[in-house]
């Protein structure tokens, strides 16, 4: 079975530690549509149209602010993680549990893949700084991110995770926030690539059947 | 030699899109000292500033530090001509509730919301992040609201909007008012679903929108 395996940048490290399938490709979307959900939303449909001759498709993403909803395969089935981001990917155990945000409200969640990205909070800062000192740039970052408590960094050690652990206590620190780190895993990663793809981790569609909010609960 | 007007609010517009607060503040001065409108002062120049930082974000020039700084002069200048505005522009405003649904605390795109409604003219009462949805419909009764404005960036937490216009049917008061809602993953399909009475995708559509709904 030739399967096609198109993932979020943010999994790449802890995808390649895994053994793929024989006749198995891969293909990485850049994290910088984290933030435009619908931009993302029409680069996925235009990697699956053009991804042609494979019997399946999988996603390695969630419902990712709704960039999921709608999309289809028109010649293969098509496999996406039953998760509403990468958080409970890296979160879950082997059954695949989706975390309980509502206990970690205001948390602020790292790991390497993020830190491509999260970066940013440490260069913004540092714009600002440069051109209108640290006091409005207090203010700023404040008012961006106050509404969290704790950045949790969530560390799956590939590949060696020292630097992005130190700036994620950089932006603790700039964020005001307690800095904790989780140990993550990937065996929910494994079983994406490797399957199997049951039914209740996986949302699994037939060719022209659409992927929708409601199958991830939303209703 | 009279001042040219449009000349002094593309320059106030100007300012605010370059972040440039004392500047703002000083052509502020400037429009009161020469004796010009303060509400055309705001809505050809603050306004025009902000609309267009807000572009520069849609076209990802600027990033949401730059939108911030521009609505900190936006506000500065507010603040220099407020005082000013002739009763005639004064006429009472349409109130508005604002806030970001239980569970989600990202209040950034809701912030945006709230400085565009307000430079438009709207009476906005912001109850925060992390709204139960009773909180809105009871505040809503409380401040006698035309338009509820939900916000949510998480899909974890997109029902919470579903739900502030289940309690308002449940208690008949639904056609009281209008529900407007936004954020990352939401869409007009879902709007549709939900029963809201828009959505929009931006802050500036929002605007739009709102002046839309209370016209209806």
């Amino acid at each position: 079975m030739k399967i096609k395996v198109i993932a979020c940048e943010v999994m790449k490290e802890e995808m390649l530690q895994v053994q793929p399938l024989p006749d198995q490709e891969f293909e990485f979307v850049s994290m910088d549509y984290h933030l435009y959900p619908k931009k993302l939303g029409t680069e996925l449909q235009d990697i699956i149209d053009r991804s042609v001759g494979y019997d399946r498709i999988i996603l390695a993403f969630g419902l990712c602010g709704g960039a999921a909803n709608g999309l289809k395969a028109t010649n293969c089935a098509l496999t996406i993680p039953r998760v509403h981001d990468c958080i409970s990917v890296f979160l879950s155990s082997e059954e695949g549990c989706v975390c309980d945000f509502k206990k970690e409200v205001g948390t602020f969640y790292l790991s390497y893949g993020w830190m491509i990205t999260e970066k940013s909070i440490l260069s913004d800062h540092k714009r600002i700084l440069e051109r209108f000192g640290s006091k409005k740039a207090f203010r700023v970052l404040n008012r961006m991110y106050d509404g969290y408590k704790k950045v949790l960094f969530i560390c799956t050690g590939y590949p060696s995770q020292d630097e992005v652990i130190v700036q994620s206590k950089e932006i603790a620190s700039l964020l005001s926030c307690e800095h904790e780190i989780i140990e993550g895993k990937i065996s929910f990663i494994e079983k994406i690539i490797r399957g199997p793809w049951d039914d209740i981790n996986f949302i699994n569609k037939a060719p022209l059947e659409i992927i929708t909010e409601e199958d991830f609960g939303i209703h | 030699m009279s001042i040219n007007k449009d000349e002094l609010y593309k320059k106030l517009a100007d300012t605010v899109v370059n972040m440039e607060e004392e500047e703002t503040v000083n052509i502020c001065n400037k429009v009161i000292s020469e004796e010009l409108d303060a509400y055309e002062a705001i809505v050809n120049g603050l306004s025009v500033g902000m609309d267009q930082a807000g572009k520069l974000f849609d076209e990802e020039e600027y990033f949401v530090p730059e939108l911030l700084l521009c609505s900190d002069a936006m506000y500065a200048g507010l603040e220099v001509l407020k005082p000013h505005l002739k009763a005639k522009n004064n006429k009472k405003k349409q109130k508005v509730i604002i806030g970001v649904v239980e569970g989600d605390t990202h209040d950034i795109g809701k912030n945006l919301v709230k400085i565009m409604l307000e430079t438009a003219g709207f009476d906005i009462v912001d109850l925060g992040r992390d709204v139960s949805p009773s909180t809105f419909v009871e505040k809503a009764k409380e401040e006698k609201a035309k338009i509820i404005v939900i916000s949510t960036l998480m899909t974890t937490t997109m029902e919470g909007m579903s739900e502030v216009i289940e309690i308002l049917n449940k208690e008949k008061i639904r056609e009281d008012f209008k529900v407007m809602i936004g954020g990352g993953p939401i869409s007009q399909v879902y709007a549709d679903k939900i029963g809201a009475d828009g959505y929009s995708v931006n802050a500036a559509e929002a605007v739009k929108l709102a002046k839309r709904l209370v016209l209806a």
